[in-house]
């Protein structure tokens, strides 16, 4: 069996770190990671991982133009995405409903359950 | 001999959680400056666009951050900060000049006690933090 390979996408370092190590232990995957939209797009069309896993709020390339941005290589454009996004008092995001994205996972996670998160969303 | 390598998932991702809970915490008090900032500005009608959008950034990154290292409080605090400063904003015209009546002296006071409070609450080390 392949093991899958994800891309992890946050400009707080503590949140990825955490992020990648539960992912890799508890889930049993590979994973990348990326500390801005720009550097994931570089990683991902190099990489070509099986799933993103994306900030929303960063500074410089925000998690909808990274999704802009990968939709434009031919190389990146199917790779499944999730939003990583704190959630702010139970709004919807309207603006987010024309965007590819797989589904939106809400922070603070809980480590221990992430993996399976990914799972149910991805259907893996 | 080899040694038997037998921890399991869960507890390894919870000793690395511990290990990044204290710098975790220390980035997040650093966080609550830019916002405390901001807050001030804001009450001396001083506050401009950029430091406005640092707030809502920095309270946005609290909001995931502290949550996931234990401070369920502070969280719950960071996001109504974050929606007082998105709310508070909206009264601000395209030139960024600040209107008044955006939000009343009420909604400022709170603003403020919930920035004590999430200071405060991100003194205390987490129960697991090492």
């Amino acid at each position: 069996m392949t093991t899958r390979r994800v891309l992890v996408v946050d400009d707080d370092d503590m949140l990825r770190e955490v992020a990648k190590v539960a992912l890799e232990m508890v889930g049993g995957w590979d994973v990348l990671t990326a500390a801005s939209g720009a550097e994931a797009v570089r990683v991902a069309a190099a990489e070509h991982p099986d799933a993103l896993l994306l900030d929303v709020m960063m500074p410089g390339m925000d998690g909808p133009s990274t999704v802009a941005a990968l939709g434009q290589d031919t190389g990146t454009r199917d790779i499944p995405v999730i939003f990583l996004t704190a959630k702010v008092g139970g709004e919807g995001h309207p603006e987010w409903e024309h965007l590819p994205i797989i589904g939106v996972i809400p922070k603070p996670f809980d480590p221990m359950t992430l993996s399976a998160e990914v799972t149910r969303l991805l259907g893996w | 001999m080899v040694p038997v390598q037998s921890e399991d998932p869960d507890d390894a991702v919870r000793s690395v959680l511990r290990g990044l809970a204290a710098s975790a915490r220390q980035a997040n008090l650093t966080r609550t400056g830019v916002i405390e900032d901001a807050l001030r500005a804001r009450a001396e009608h001083r506050v401009t666009p950029e430091q406005r959008s640092a707030a809502v950034s920095a309270a946005h990154q609290v909001a995931g951050s502290a949550g996931t290292f234990g401070h369920g409080r502070a969280s719950a605090l960071a996001v109504s900060l974050e929606q007082w400063f998105k709310r508070d904003g909206d009264g601000v015209d395209g030139e960024g000049s600040e209107r008044d009546g955006v939000d009343d002296d009420d909604g400022l006071t709170r603003a403020r006690r919930e920035l004590d409070e999430l200071w405060a609450d991100l003194q205390e080390p987490h129960q697991d933090e090492e």
